[in-house]
């Protein structure tokens, strides 16, 4: 039995936009973002979508796991074109009609907008997890939550957590399947019987999946506390990520042009 | 009757491109009443080979068959119970006696409390004092004893453990040892080891791995004649059967090996004087 992995997982390879800073990427993700939301026609979608079709050519994601984020989403889409296409009785000219219920034009082509609107941010926003790891993406988003220590935002103990938590996924989904292993050794079925018998089958394996995780935990934090970590003030890092010049240039260019496409269109 | 490998091998990732050779040409038989010890450093293929015995993986090559039936068969099932490294982290009931009883009463027994029961008085541990206890607040050697109880309850024919006595202090191996070579009366038993030091003394048959293929498959007496061969593997044997090997090597008369220092002392002694 294998642990499904969700989508958004690294793809390691070689590109320009894996080469970019994290800080970088999270920077294009949110002018990206502003842009999107910005834009009120399909002449501005279009666009937002030549600068996607761009950025994932230009990031060598294989266009299959570039978009793998859609499929999950596809009840979402769905709902979001019938709930602007459906019309109950309605008065005016429809496309399609069964009874009182009706298929309205200009109400479709708003669902197809904000359909294509949805599509364009999870395969857009996704390109930033794909092509930064896990380890540079919450460094830098330490960089970027460090203005809120002065509200006393742990700041640094935040970026601690999720990159601990990112590094647990892959042991626990390892530890889970030993532990699947074990159990159907010992007669456990996990495809048997209704959905409550499945459920209930589970038991078994979270329970002693849950137990050596907080022991784990425990061993992590008192390792850390052995090696004197004391939070995030005062460390300084083995490889900084430093912004360079292409970094500040991308940056600038790309917020200007999408604040522009989605202010103009 | 018995589990049967022949020309076993096994090939992680295979057809990848990166696929990993873990074993190959791996032959023997287990009969109920034997304890086989696959020993191995390492990285030898020691826990694929137990995996492909249990069904629980797909050999690449050859064949396993248990009872003349594929191990993951429906005929099978029930027949191979297997212990993990670390069982004892698998424990999820909230008392010991409901933890052993979970295999025979997912196989369907009539009574599985008796059943574990038994298991667990098979191992030392008497269910009246340890039954009703958290599984987690056993020591370590009790919880081991306690999660093998749990594959002995299975009762099944055949039982593979790995590791069993990793990460104990003496007395729990002690204990584990004893629970597992009285276990060999009803079932057919291997023990797969880097360590197989406190297993010799009592096993019928002796299979070393070293990266992934066998470098010896014999009785006990036949290794103490090879045990060059075996140690090449990255083995060593226990350093008080080795003094005797090593005398017998230089021409001591020793017909047979003791395994306790008072036995070897007797031997060396008694070959020492047939010299004079």
């Amino acid at each position: 039995m294998r642990v499904p992995v969700a989508f958004g997982q690294y793809v390691p390879v070689d590109s320009p936009i894996h080469a970019l800073d994290a800080k970088t990427k999270m920077g294009l993700v949110a002018a990206f973002t502003a842009g999107v939301f910005m834009v009120d026609g399909f002449p501005g979608l279009v666009v937002m979508a030549l600068v996607v079709v761009a950025a994932v050519a230009v990031s060598r994601v294989p266009w299959r796991i570039a978009v793998r984020g859609v499929r999950a989403l596809s009840f979402i889409l769905a709902f979001t074109l019938l709930a602007h296409g459906l019309r109950w009785n309605p008065a005016t000219v429809t496309l399609v009609r069964l009874g009182p219920l009706a298929v309205d034009g200009p109400g479709l082509v708003t669902g197809v907008f904000f359909a294509a609107r949805i599509m364009l941010l999870v395969v857009g926003t996704s390109l930033l997890t794909l092509t930064t790891t896990p380890v540079q993406l919450t460094d830098g988003l330490e960089r970027v939550m460090r203005p809120l220590e002065v509200v006393r935002f742990p700041a640094g103990e935040v970026a601690m957590m999720l990159t601990i938590a990112l590094r647990f996924i892959p042991t626990t989904a390892a530890e889970a399947e030993k532990i699947v292993i074990a159990q159907t050794a010992r007669g456990a079925r996990f495809d048997e019987g209704g959905p409550i018998r499945r459920a209930r089958a589970f038991v078994p394996v979270l329970v002693p999946l849950f137990i050596n995780l907080f022991r784990r935990a425990e061993d992590l934090a008192l390792a850390m506390e052995s090696r004197c970590y004391r939070g995030g003030r005062g460390r300084t890092r083995l490889n900084a990520s430093v912004m360079r010049p292409a970094d500040w240039m991308t940056l600038a260019f790309a917020t200007v042009v999408m604040i522009a496409v989605g202010v103009a269109l | 009757m018995a589990l049967i490998a022949r020309g076993l091998g096994y090939i992680y990732g295979q057809g990848t491109g990166f696929g990993i050779d873990a074993l190959r040409g791996v032959d023997f038989d287990l009969s109920p009443g034997e304890l086989l010890v696959i020993a191995g450093a390492t990285g030898s293929g020691k826990s694929t080979l137990l995996r492909l015995l249990a069904g629980l993986l797909r050999p690449s090559a050859g064949s396993v068959t248990v009872d003349g039936a594929a191990p993951d068969a429906r005929s099978a099932r029930g027949k191979v119970a297997i212990v993990f490294q670390n069982p004892e982290s698998q424990f999820f009931a909230e008392s010991v006696l409901a933890d052993v009883a979970f295999g025979p009463g997912n196989l369907g027994a009539d009574d599985p409390d008796v059943v574990a029961a038994d298991a667990l008085a098979a191992v030392g541990l008497d269910p009246d004092t340890f039954g009703g206890r958290s599984p987690l607040t056993l020591s370590g050697g009790e919880a081991r004893r306690a999660a093998i109880a749990g594959a002995l309850a299975m009762r099944a024919p055949y039982l593979l453990l790995d590791e069993p006595t990793a990460g104990l202090d003496s007395r729990g191996r002690r204990d584990v040892i004893a629970a597992v070579t009285a276990e060999r009366v009803r079932a057919g038993v291997a023990v797969v080891t880097h360590d197989p030091d406190e297993f010799l003394s009592h096993a019928d048959h002796v299979l070393a791995l070293s990266e992934g293929a066998p470098v010896f498959d014999g009785s006990v007496a036949a290794l103490f004649d090879a045990f060059r061969e075996y140690e090449s593997a990255g083995l060593r044997l226990p350093e008080v059967v080795r003094a005797q090997l090593l005398a017998r090597e230089r021409g001591a008369h020793i017909p047979s090996i003791g395994f306790e220092p008072r036995e070897a002392a007797r031997v060396l002694m008694a070959a020492r004087g047939d010299r004079r």
